[in-house]
């Protein structure tokens, strides 16, 4: 089974369960009802009520098509030849993505400019590169430059966390 | 007239301007000429940099971003056979062979003199045309706004990827995206849950760069590394014979992309495709069409960069952004606290005239960068992805902190760089996503000022010929966009193959 081949298929299950969701239970959590509207259509749920019955008809429309194009033959839903291997692929997106909010939760406690280095560090190697000229100034100069430019030119405060 | 003209002189003429829209001239052709890196990926990574800037001269940087980044594109397509911009794919099916027999400072510099004459082009269409349309513009209440609007949205979702459906869906995710904070009437909350970030609405800016940036940076660790061979640039340039032979093919490439960049949502990479077939058809050199035809290198670069300046007309004649990296310029104004359209033609004209002024000008630095630079530019193509996504990630980082130095806009736009990775897997476009987005909140003021004025009367959408022929417009946009898709569905394979 290929993602590509069912990627509609999946994409229309998400959209109509997505919608289902919103107008089940967002909609009455999440939109305060004022008490008094002159017209209907005016209601703060209206408008959001046409984008999402919209979705819900998109969702349906892409799920029909993608049951459709399971049928196709399968040389169209290869893979794009320049992806590592299942599952490197998959389990070097999520490492990335764990990542990325590990970065932005040790800004607070540890400034942006530590964090950014080892971003930096980490991310350059972690994708096999590993010519450290190259590698230490950038990961050095570019968060202090930047960290000074937003100081001193643009004078906005950046945090530095335990370093400040 | 010459008032307001000698105004505009003074806010426009300074050392920083001039400077700044250099420096943005040549950090997009930098940009365009890195593999993967978009001029939207620019301008979005640019925009942070404006915020202690002066209006105009933000919205110039912003404009030297885009316009270099539209050139810049054309130097690894030329060299190593792969687009900066997709806009730019046109450009390798001549300029790669060009290359391939030693003759690549030849096709970059037919690139350069096309890009910037289209260019020039563009801006005098943007002079002309803009302060008409915004004139014309002032006649429109709220029901004209709305069905503009959905008639702009509609043709950005339809040509935008490869499926109407998403296009649409993608489009209608940035509606419902913009409904969250205060409602517009009653100020009662929208799906906001008790968070205090969430009251204004969610940023433009977190949402953009997340959208465009960080699913780039994600999905470069989801790939092998490929290495590339950049081909000599050599001595060759282009002789002025070859620049007279090639000239009607560079002007009707201009007038094409102008024609196109001026219509919400189509963008260069069409005005491209469509400016080279027509070269083509009309050249007599039309059987070395790629095989490395000077011509067609200026048909398609006059294509793709004869939209900058008409993009901007819809932007500032109606507040409607043409493209994605205008919708970006569009934040950039409401961050300074002005809304591009008719009004402000009547409020603000000088200001208009300053940026006028330096786009007519941003032609000229495009020249000066792309002539002295070229064998240093060519260079750019060759900086590793392992070390260029990290850096992108960084100013990612510090350019969504700057907007309100808080950490929730930095997750937002982690969170939003998350959802356009998942997009990019299901082939959403994001280009309607994020002009829906910016839009939303205009469109359903406008929704619902209608009713207000038509007493709840839905025929309100229809009162005039106005409302009547943007109408016409979507249901035929959407219908010819819809045939298309169908027509192109059922030879699927033929199709691939006929594409030259």
């Amino acid at each position: 089974m290929t993602f590509k081949k069912y990627s509609d298929l999946l994409l229309g299950g998400l959209l109509i369960l997505g919608c289902i969701f919103i107008i089940t239970v967002l909609i009455p959590v999440g939109v305060q009802d004022p008490g008094y509207v002159e017209q209907a259509a005016l209601a703060p749920d209206f408008w959001i009520k046409i984008i999402v019955w919209g979705l819900l008809a998109i969702g349906v429309f892409i799920l029909v098509q993608g049951y459709r194009a399971r049928k196709r033959d399968d040389a169209e839903a290869l893979e794009a030849d320049d992806q590592l291997p299942f599952p490197r692929n998959v389990i070097s997106v999520l490492l990335v993505i764990v990542f990325l909010f590990i970065y932005q939760q040790s800004i607070d406690s540890l400034g942006i400019v530590a964090p950014s280095i080892v971003a930096i560090l980490l991310m350059t190697t972690f994708s096999g590169y590993r010519n450290w000229k190259v590698i230490i100034p950038v990961a050095a100069l570019l968060p202090a430059g930047l960290y000074y430019f937003f100081l001193k030119v643009a004078h906005i405060p950046m945090p530095l966390g335990i370093f400040g | 007239m010459l008032e307001n003209l000698s105004i505009a002189l003074g806010i426009f003429a300074s050392w920083e301007n001039v400077f700044v829209l250099f420096i943005g001239v040549t950090i997009g052709t930098i940009v365009g000429a890195i593999p993967g890196m978009t001029p939207t990926t620019g301008v979005a990574l640019t925009l942070p940099f404006t915020f202690y800037m002066q209006p105009v001269t933000g919205i110039l940087l912003l404009l030297g971003v885009y316009k270099g980044g539209n050139y810049g594109g054309s130097i690894p397509a030329i060299l190593i056979s792969t687009p900066g911009t997709p806009a730019a794919a046109c450009t390798v099916l001549d300029g790669y062979p060009l290359a391939q027999q030693g003759k690549a400072n030849k096709a970059l510099h037919m690139a350069l003199y096309a890009s910037c004459f289209a260019d020039f082009v563009s801006n005098l269409s943007l002079i002309f045309f803009a302060a008409f349309i915004a004139s014309f513009a002032l006649r429109f209440g709220p029901p004209e706004f709305f069905t503009l609007i959905v008639f702009s949205l509609t043709i950005i979702a339809g040509v935008a990827g490869d499926s109407l459906s998403k296009g649409i869906g993608s489009a209608a995710l940035g509606l419902l995206l913009a409904t969250i904070g205060l409602d517009l009437i009653y100020g009662t909350e929208r799906f906001v849950f008790g968070e205090v970030e969430l009251l204004g609405g969610l940023k433009f800016i977190p949402v953009l760069i997340g959208l465009f940036a960080i699913p780039l940076v994600i999905d470069h660790y989801s790939k092998k590394y490929v290495p590339h061979v950049t081909a000599p640039v050599g001595e060759e340039g282009v002789t002025w014979a070859e620049w007279k032979r090639c000239f009607k093919s560079i002007l009707r490439g201009s007038l094409i992309g102008v024609a196109l960049g001026a219509i919400p949502g189509i963008g260069g990479a069409p005005a491209s495709f469509m400016a080279y077939s027509e070269a083509k058809r009309t050249s007599k050199n039309r059987d070395n069409f790629g095989k490395g035809e000077i011509e067609g290198i200026g048909a398609a670069e006059a294509g793709n960069n004869g939209v900058c300046g008409a993009t901007m007309i819809p932007l500032l004649a109606l507040g409607i952004p043409g493209d994605v990296v205008t919708a970006v310029i569009l934040g950039a104004f409401m961050i300074h606290g002005l809304q591009p359209g008719p009004l402000l033609f009547e409020q603000n004209i000088t200001m208009i005239y300053a940026i006028f002024m330096g786009i007519m000008l941003s032609s000229l630095f495009l020249l000066i960068v792309g002539k002295f630079g070229i064998k240093y530019l060519a260079r750019i193509a060759d900086v590793p992805n392992s070390i260029l996504y990290p850096v992108v990630l960084v100013l990612c980082v510090f350019g969504a902190y700057a907007i309100g130095n808080t950490l929730f806009d930095v997750l937002l736009m982690m969170v939003m760089g998350v959802v356009g990775y998942i997009m990019m897997k299901f082939a959403i476009p994001a280009a309607p996503f994020l002009i829906a987005f910016i839009l939303g909140p205009i469109l359903e003021d406008s929704f619902r000022q209608s009713l207000v004025l038509g007493d709840g009367n839905f025929s309100i959408f229809v009162r005039g010929p106005i409302c009547w022929f943007f109408l016409t417009l979507a249901a035929a946009s959407l219908f010819m966009i819809l045939k298309r898709n169908l027509g192109s569905k059922k030879p699927a394979v033929q199709s691939t193959k006929s594409d030259e």
